[in-house]
């Protein structure tokens, strides 16, 4: 016990004589020189750190505020944005229900007894540009594919509709539209058998006149196969022209195939070489 | 010094994790090493200037002992704190701060016996014997040649057994942390320091038993 006390008591006594021994102190120049390098290696981020937080939170509040103002006022403008849109979007309805339309004409001409093919396509046209809106709004509604915001387009497209054409009305520009749609199917459908029978120079000169790149409308690329067809030559051989009837098999060939235009022409040539013949029952 | 202090241990603008040490000196305790290296860390420059003041002394004179030279004690000086400055940002408060600087000082002593094989020289350290001014003549020469052979012992001793004598009496390291330092178990630590002890005892009590 006594060992151990004389042991702490030399202890000390040496940690004493070693204090009194070591009293250097850091040189002064030392101190100065590795404050200024502490002071001096300032990161960017230590240096931006003053005005950083508060240009952050402002930038962040800033941000929010967009956002939600952005998000409060889109849908007040929801509406005038569809109405601008509305033309393309009611085209592209149009042309769907068109498609649809002549699927049904298509399905009507097969019963050839009761309706002339070419009265019918005519008559098709002819309900088409007087019942536009009440047709397409019965046809939607009977529609279970249709989805629920389509009446919302709806709607917008009559608004731009009224909005735009006080000197056109939107029966005429409906008519329009739908006589153009009219023709498109028809040219859709004309397109695969344009690709077998016309030549491949047909072609060529075809697309040398139109830019098929453009965003041609189906019209449009109707009425260039419709010449080139007129500059192959008639739809009805003349060995099948000699004959009336077999002309006639011809042309409602041409009917079943959708070319009623081509099936009008024939019609026409046939009744001016042929004025008196009668008609089939077949054929009314 | 109070005032750099007193500035030091204002509450740093860090808005989570430093709020107990933000804390600290409204309830009258000093920031302790961590907490100002963390506030350094932060860019709290006042914060560096404490530590600073309150490790510069110890570390000098470890240097300097371990070195026995002055100039490259200065170098390594530099050095050190130059590591500890750099090394802010990737500081994590897992031991003690001073266990960290001393490992830093200890390795920079290394890396430098290493660079300068070649080169090393003997002691160059004179101390300073002067017996302090007021002191009884007779008092004053028997101190005096007691510094002289604590010196002297001191050099000749092992560079381990100094070296752990230094740290346990300059930087007041435990044996555990003096361990942790110089990467041995604290065993050898504390043999090496008991070794280091007994010897410069002997130094010390060395001219009595002459007489």
């Amino acid at each position: 016990m006594s060992n151990e006390r004389d042991n702490r008591g030399e202890d000390q006594r040496l940690a004493d004589t070693y204090k009194a021994l070591a009293n250097e102190r850091a040189p002064d120049y030392l101190n100065e020189r590795v404050l200024r390098m502490a002071g001096g290696q300032r990161t960017p981020y230590m240096r931006a750190r003053a005005w950083m937080r508060p240009v952050a939170w402002a930038a962040t509040i800033g941000l929010s505020l967009a956002i939600v103002l952005e998000v409060t006022r889109l849908p007040q403008v929801a509406p005038d944005s569809i109405s601008i849109a509305a033309p393309d979007i009611s085209k592209a309805r149009d042309s769907r229900l068109e498609r649809k339309d002549n699927g049904a004409a298509e399905a009507r001409t097969t019963t050839p007894a009761t309706v002339s093919p070419i009265e019918s396509a005519t008559d098709l046209k002819q309900n088409r540009a007087a019942t536009p809106a009440a047709d397409r709004n019965e046809r939607l509604s009977k529609d279970e594919f249709v989805p629920k915001g389509l009446t919302v387009l709806r709607d917008a497209e009559d608004m731009a509709r009224a909005q735009a054409g006080s000197d056109q009305g939107p029966t005429a520009s409906r008519s329009d539209t739908d006589e153009a749609s009219a023709e498109r199917p028809l040219a859709e459908a004309m397109t695969p058998d344009l690709a077998a029978a016309q030549p491949i120079a047909a072609e060529s000169v075809a697309t040398d006149e139109v830019s098929m790149d453009e965003p041609a409308s189906a019209a449009a690329f109707a009425t260039m196969t419709n010449a080139n067809k007129r500059v192959s030559g008639p739809p009805c051989s003349e060995s099948v022209r000699d004959v009336p009837e077999s002309w006639i098999a011809c042309i409602r060939e041409l009917e079943e195939n959708g070319q009623e235009d081509e099936a009008r022409s024939e019609y026409e040539e046939f009744r001016r070489v042929f004025p008196n013949f009668e008609r089939l029952d077949t054929d009314k | 010094m109070a005032a750099s202090i007193e500035t030091a241990i204002k509450p740093s603008g860090t808005l989570f994790s430093r709020v107990a040490l933000a804390y600290a000196p409204a309830m009258g305790h000093t920031p302790d090493d961590s907490a100002l290296m963390l506030r350094y860390q932060d860019g709290d420059i006042s914060a560096f200037e404490t530590l600073y003041r309150r490790h510069n002394d110890p570390l000098y004179r470890y240097l300097l002992r371990l070195c026995r030279h002055r100039d490259t004690a200065e170098d390594l000086f530099q050095e050190v704190w130059g590591k500890i400055v750099k090394a802010r940002a990737s500081y994590r408060p897992t031991a003690k701060f001073t266990t960290f600087l001393y490992r830093v000082a200890r390795n920079c002593f290394i890396d430098h016996l290493r660079r300068n094989k070649r080169h090393m020289s003997g002691a160059e350290l004179e101390e300073d014997l002067q017996p302090h001014p007021g002191e009884p003549l007779e008092m004053a020469t028997e101190r005096s040649l007691a510094k002289e052979r604590l010196s002297k012992a001191l050099m000749d001793l092992p560079d381990e057994q100094r070296d752990v004598f230094l740290l346990h009496e300059e930087a007041g390291l435990s044996l555990d942390q003096i361990a942790l330092v110089t990467g041995s178990n604290r065993e050898t630590a504390k043999s090496r320091l008991r070794y280091a002890v007994n010897k410069l005892r002997a130094a010390i009590d060395e001219r009595p038993e002459r007489q």
